[in-house]
């Protein structure tokens, strides 16, 4: 009777729990048009952080609610609960910012303001981020703004930010116009957040007054203003420009009390987007890691160089001194960036934990990083990849820090097999010498094939005469590539057919006399008469150097002998402990060390080829979206990001315009290098 | 049994016989291709509008010849760009056409884009591929800056003499090569010296082989032939489609051209029901080699931005001190995409493009159209963006969307759904025309001062609405 018991309890658990277990339904308020989000923190006991986000066809905002209990975590109830708040903004709102402040502690302190721009509009929506009054409370159109200004305004807005005032204050508002003649930077002393609020709905002319003054900066002509930056230092902004028709934008810091300037130097490129971080604390009693806006991080612009590597990506700079800020190797920083993807956003956070992967390099003593990152950078990409770097450190998070035993940490490596033509390997690390470079040599695989066919001459037709014409320089750059010794190998029709019998060898090599362009190839022996009718053929490499050296992105490199050497420089594309300055250095030298190559009884026969496969040890820590689930199936292409920590744990808030929804992203729960759904969750 | 057969006889006769609905004659319906052509003598130019009659309210789709200096009655005509100065007025309504009769003809259905050929051994010549029934290009001479011709028959039914790219292709088999569909349009007039111009049309539906088996499709670009451009009698062989699949990517139409010295850009879209969208990769514009047309080089752009497919193309012109630039736009995410294009020049045997840049756009992207404002500042770039019923205007030096001209209002089920681009580029002032599929009309919208695009302004919408009153309700009087 007990074992029944028991058993009957363990089905009604079971029972229990598969009736409890609730089928997760995503909740949909109908975004359309998520191009931005805001967030908007409460301190401990106010109440949740607010995350705003915008929905541009819908001429509205949303706002959700990042309660520490996942499931109460949804998107803010309208006052008819059943339904979800809408704030009605300008139209199609893009653009948002919320006015922000830097503590004594030196950490990101937001108001309770939030506001929204269009691109094109000289209109900016003020939005009252207070729980109990989440709505517009004052449209601010920019030509009515600057109409006591001695010349006001008629352009639209391109960028704006806001600094928030201590304890109940006046938050002040920047933002920057197009004008005919170029840019033009305003402030705007906005009413306190009282009034603001208690003006809501009242007509204009009832409401205090609001005015807004040019800022003093000079500015070169014909530029316009991409990004403001509030930071920390009172008075001080960043402001990126964009030069018009091919010149190139500069990006400054602005002392508002001076009006003094000072250049910001990208590397030389221009910056769609500005950032910087709050103070990162050192150890107990140690000073700070880094004080807070001791640098500038900016999204480059790819534009302003054609998507070249120095213009791609994120990239620091000392707010001291202007210059690339130095990352852990005492050098300038690389630029932040992986394949092709433009970045679409940036967010910068303090003690953010972020799960540790098997790949991750070690210190001397074996251990990996802790789990929380001192700085930590995200930076979605719009070729759907979301990367997270060190902003400390300035260095990409290297996951794929793995090396045999055999092998020496902390350089690059190559595994070497000799695969016959039936595609049985074998190890070839005897026969051919591989170095490269940490940090320069990339992931790339090579061949060396015995007797391959030389670059255009896989099927050439025999001319008029029935002699042997091939193009002298098939390659451009590479030069004559066929030798003396080489095979010629007739074939019997125009799709291959049948190879000849003997196999000619090629006794000399006639340049071509202009304008014709191919050689001519003299065979050491005749034709035979089986074979006098065959109209193509083939030439393969032999002889001295009867290896032909190719790659997956050349069909062919060079050919190689017994003791030859091939090998090519590179840049650095991050880098690695050891570093020393140097703009550039091996990324790859293949030797082939074998001796016999051509030996009748123990030489290589024809197929047989070494593969080398080069190995850099670096992948950057990225994630994708699985986009076989269902329910992420549209989250493809990412638009800004916001770290926010919800209780003790760190997410990662990501606009998804492709999806018209938010990712929310469990940085403790992803897998760097995979295409995630655990630890995912949209918000549509 | 008697009311039976007598109410079958009834319905057989109501079937069997309809009444014959020639399109008006005094407004557009549906308007989607358009083009303006400065006429010396002439202050505002000559606009041409193909009336694609989409909800077939009428028996064909039409092409007009609209002379602008004409429209509206006296003392309301539409003014000549730069007279339009008070930026608070609203956009005036110049409901008359007065379209002469040689200024109109019947084409087919559905019409997509159009261009026009300034021909020196002719009279210019436009091109208008639609998409209803018989797939056809239509080729349509202009004699006369309002007079119009169709080409390879004397009726004004141009429908008689235009060229099916779906039936009776030479050398066709098993349904393959055709062009089902036909949509996007573009001359490419670099050419030898003293031939005439090519012509390439895409098409939105993939040809499946047998016909109507659901297998084995292809979609194509087609390349007219400058010989048979120029003729008076359109053709097309299998040697001119030009198959554009690529293993792993989503099969689907093709959507836009644009034709360069060497290279032709094609942008590609999902075709529904036989785009497998699983698939990670996305064709997003493709580009064909002249000197090697049996080669298809795919960029890769969706590696760059992951949008699902794009619609609308430009290209830059060439200037000395700056990159050439393909503007894309692509939907899902709705956005500008700025693609550097190197190598694509006529002795480059590897283009490259790269994605530089994305602006996002308002709802439904669809054409792209750029305004050259020579070599001190960047082009413009307008974009017709359906859904939000918005032109957006591109500046390249701003880095941003600076305007965003919405050429009519939505409101339940009416949008005016902004389609074609025309540009009318006077020194340095732009008047823009939009043919607004919703809603029937053209906006009109002025760039007084291409410097500050900022302030362009819609100034005129011309055409009655087509969705307001019987025209809604395809009840409307025959004229």
């Amino acid at each position: 009777m007990k074992r029944f018991i028991v058993s009957l309890m363990v089905v009604a658990g079971a029972l229990l729990s598969a009736c409890t277990e609730q089928e997760e339904i995503l909740q949909t308020v109908g975004l359309v048009g998520t191009y931005d989000v805001a967030l908007v923190n409460y301190p401990p006991g106010e109440g949740a952080d607010l995350l705003f986000v915008t929905s541009t066809d819908n001429n509205e905002l949303r706002v959700l609610s990042l309660e520490e209990d996942a499931d109460e975590r949804r998107f803010v109830r309208a006052p008819n609960p059943i339904e979800s708040l809408a704030i009605p903004v300008l139209s199609r709102p893009q653009g948002l910012t919320r006015d922000v402040r830097y503590d004594g502690s030196g950490v990101e302190q937001t108001g309770r303001l939030v506001f929204a721009r269009s691109s094109g509009s000289t209109e900016i929506s003020v939005v009252s981020a207070d729980r109990d009054v989440l709505r517009e409370v004052r449209r601010l159109e920019t030509r009515t703004l600057t109409a006591s200004a001695e010349t006001p305004s008629t352009g639209p807005v391109t960028a704006f930010a806001a600094r928030a005032p201590e304890g109940d204050d006046r938050s002040t508002l920047y933002f920057a116009t197009q004008e005919g003649a170029g840019a033009r930077l305003w402030q705007v002393l906005l009413p306190a957040r009282e009034i603001l609020n208690a003006e809501r709905g009242r007509a204009e002319a009832e409401r205090t007054l609001v005015r807004a003054e040019p800022l003093g900066v000079a500015l070169p002509p014909n530029v316009a203003v991409s990004s403001i930056l509030v930071l920390p230092q009172s008075g001080m902004l960043a402001v990126a420009t964009r030069g018009a028709a091919g010149t190139v934008g500069k990006t400054y810091r602005v002392n508002l009390a001076t009006n003094e300037t000072r250049e910001l130097n990208f590397g030389g490129a221009q910056v769609l987007q500005l950032a910087t971080h709050g103070r990162v604390p050192g150890a107990e009693g140690q000073p700070p890691l880094l004080t807070e806006g001791q640098r500038i991080f900016g999204i480059l612009d790819a534009s302003s160089c054609g998507g070249q590597s120095q213009c791609t990506g994120v990239l620091a700079v000392e707010a001291s001194t202007g210059e690339v800020a130095k990352d852990s190797s005492g050098y300038p920083m690389l630029p932040v960036s992986v394949g092709s993807g433009l970045p679409m956003g940036l967010s910068l956070s303090t003690n953010t934990n972020l799960s540790v992967q098997t790949g991750e390099p070690t210190d001397a003593a074996g251990n990996s990083r802790g789990i929380a990152v001192p700085l930590l950078g995200v930076v979605p990409l719009s070729n759907g990849t979301i990367v997270f770097f060190d902003a400390l450190r300035l260095i990409p998070l290297n996951v794929g820090a793995i090396w045999d035993d055999e092998d020496d940490e902390g350089k690059a490596t190559a595994s070497i097999s000799l695969v016959n033509a039936q595609g049985a390997a074998q190890d070839g690390a005897a026969d051919i010498v591989f170095e490269g470079t940490f940090g320069v040599t990339r992931d790339q695989t090579f061949q060396l094939t015995y007797q391959g066919l030389l670059p255009g001459m896989a099927l050439v037709e025999r001319d008029a005469t029935g002699g042997f014409k091939v193009p002298f320089e098939p390659r451009p750059g590479k030069g004559q590539v066929v030798q003396p010794g080489d095979l010629i190998i007739l074939l019997s029709g125009s799709t291959g057919g049948q190879p000849c019998t003997p196999e000619l060898t090629v006794l000399a090599v006639q340049p071509p006399s202009p304008p014709e362009t191919r050689a001519t190839l003299v065979p050491s022996g005749a034709v035979s008469e089986d074979c006098a009718g065959y109209g193509f053929f083939q030439v393969r490499a032999s002889g001295p150097q009867p290896l032909v050296l190719s790659s997956s992105s050349e069909d062919y490199i060079q050919r190689l002998g017994s003791g030859d050497t091939f090998s090519r420089q590179g840049p650095y594309f991050f880098h690695p402990p050891g570093y020393q300055g140097q703009s550039e250095n091996l990324a790859v030298r293949i030797r082939v060390v074998r001796q016999n190559l051509n030996d009748p009884n123990q030489g290589l026969t024809r197929g047989n080829r070494y593969v080398v496969e080069t190995e850099s040890h670096f992948y950057p820590y990225l994630i994708s979206v699985d986009l076989s689930i269902p329910d992420l199936s549209f989250f493809r292409v990412p638009g800004p990001v916001v770290q926010a920590r919800v209780g003790n744990m760190d997410y990662a808030y990501i606009a998804y315009p492709s999806a018209n929804g938010v990712l929310q992203v469990e940085l403790t729960n992803i897998i760097a290098g995979a295409a995630n759904n655990r630890g995912l969750f949209p918000f549509l | 049994m008697r009311p039976l057969l007598l109410s079958l006889a009834l319905l057989f006769v109501a079937c069997s016989e309809t009444e014959p609905r020639p399109p008006p004659s005094d407004r557009f319906i549906y308007p989607s291709g358009i083009v303006h052509r400065p006429v010396p003598g002439s202050t505002n130019g000559v606009l041409y509008v193909s009336s694609a009659n989409f909800d077939r309210c009428f028996d064909q789709g039409t092409v007009m010849a609209v002379d602008m200096d004409r429209v509206g009655s006296d003392g309301d005509r539409l003014l000549p760009l730069g007279s339009y100065t008070d930026p608070s007025a609203q956009p005036v309504s110049i409901e008359q056409l007065n379209i002469a009769p040689e200024s109109r003809l019947y084409i087919q259905s559905f019409a997509g884009e159009m261009v026009l050929w300034e021909r020196s051994d002719g009279p210019p010549r436009l091109f208008v591929p639609a998409r209803a029934d018989g797939d056809y290009i239509h080729y349509i001479d202009v004699p006369e800056p309002a007079r119009l011709s169709c080409v390879g028959t004397q009726s004004d039914n141009c429908i008689e003499g235009a060229l099916s790219l779906t039936s009776n292709v030479q050398g066709q088999q098993e349904g393959q090569p055709r062009a089902s569909a036909p949509f996007g349009v573009a001359i490419d007039t670099f050419t030898e010296p003293g031939q005439a111009a090519n012509v390439w049309v895409t098409h939105l539906n993939p040809a499946d082989s047998p016909e109507r088996s659901r297998t084995n499709y292809e979609t194509y670009v087609v390349r007219l032939p400058g010989d048979a451009v120029s003729s008076d009698r359109p053709s097309v062989s299998t040697s001119d489609f030009f198959p554009l699949s690529v293993q792993d990517f989503p099969l689907g139409g093709t959507n836009s051209v644009v034709a360069d010295e060497r290279y032709v850009f094609v942008s590609g879209r999902l075709s529904s029901g036989v785009s497998d969208t699983s698939l990670a990769r996305r064709f997003l514009v493709r580009v064909l080699d002249k000197q090697n047309l049996n080669q298809i080089i795919e960029p890769g752009l969706d590696l760059g931005f992951a949008a699902s497919e794009a619609r609308g193309l430009a290209l830059s012109e060439r200037v000395p001190s700056r990159p050439r630039r393909l503007y894309v736009a692509v939907r899902s995410p709705d956005t500008l995409l700025i693609v550097n294009a190197e190598g694509i020049e006529k002795e480059s045997d590897s283009p490259r493009l790269t994605v530089v840049g994305s602006v996002p756009l308002p709802d439904g992207p669809t054409q792209v159209k750029l305004v050259p404002r020579g070599p001190s500042r960047s082009e413009l770039v307008l974009v017709s963006c359906s859904s939000a019923g918005v032109v957006a205007i591109y500046d390249p030096d701003v880095g941003q969307v600076v305007a965003q001209v919405p050429v009519g209002q939505t409101r339940g089920t009416q949008s005016p759904q902004p389609f074609g681009l025309a540009v009318q580029q006077q020194g340095n002032a732009a008047r823009i025309f939009v043919s607004n599929f919703g809603d029937g009309r053209v906006s009109v919208i002025d760039i007084a001062d291409l410097g500050s695009p900022q302030l362009a302004r819609l100034v005129a919408y011309l055409g009655a609405r087509q969705d307001e009153g019987n025209s809604a309700q395809c009840q409307e009087e025959q004229q």
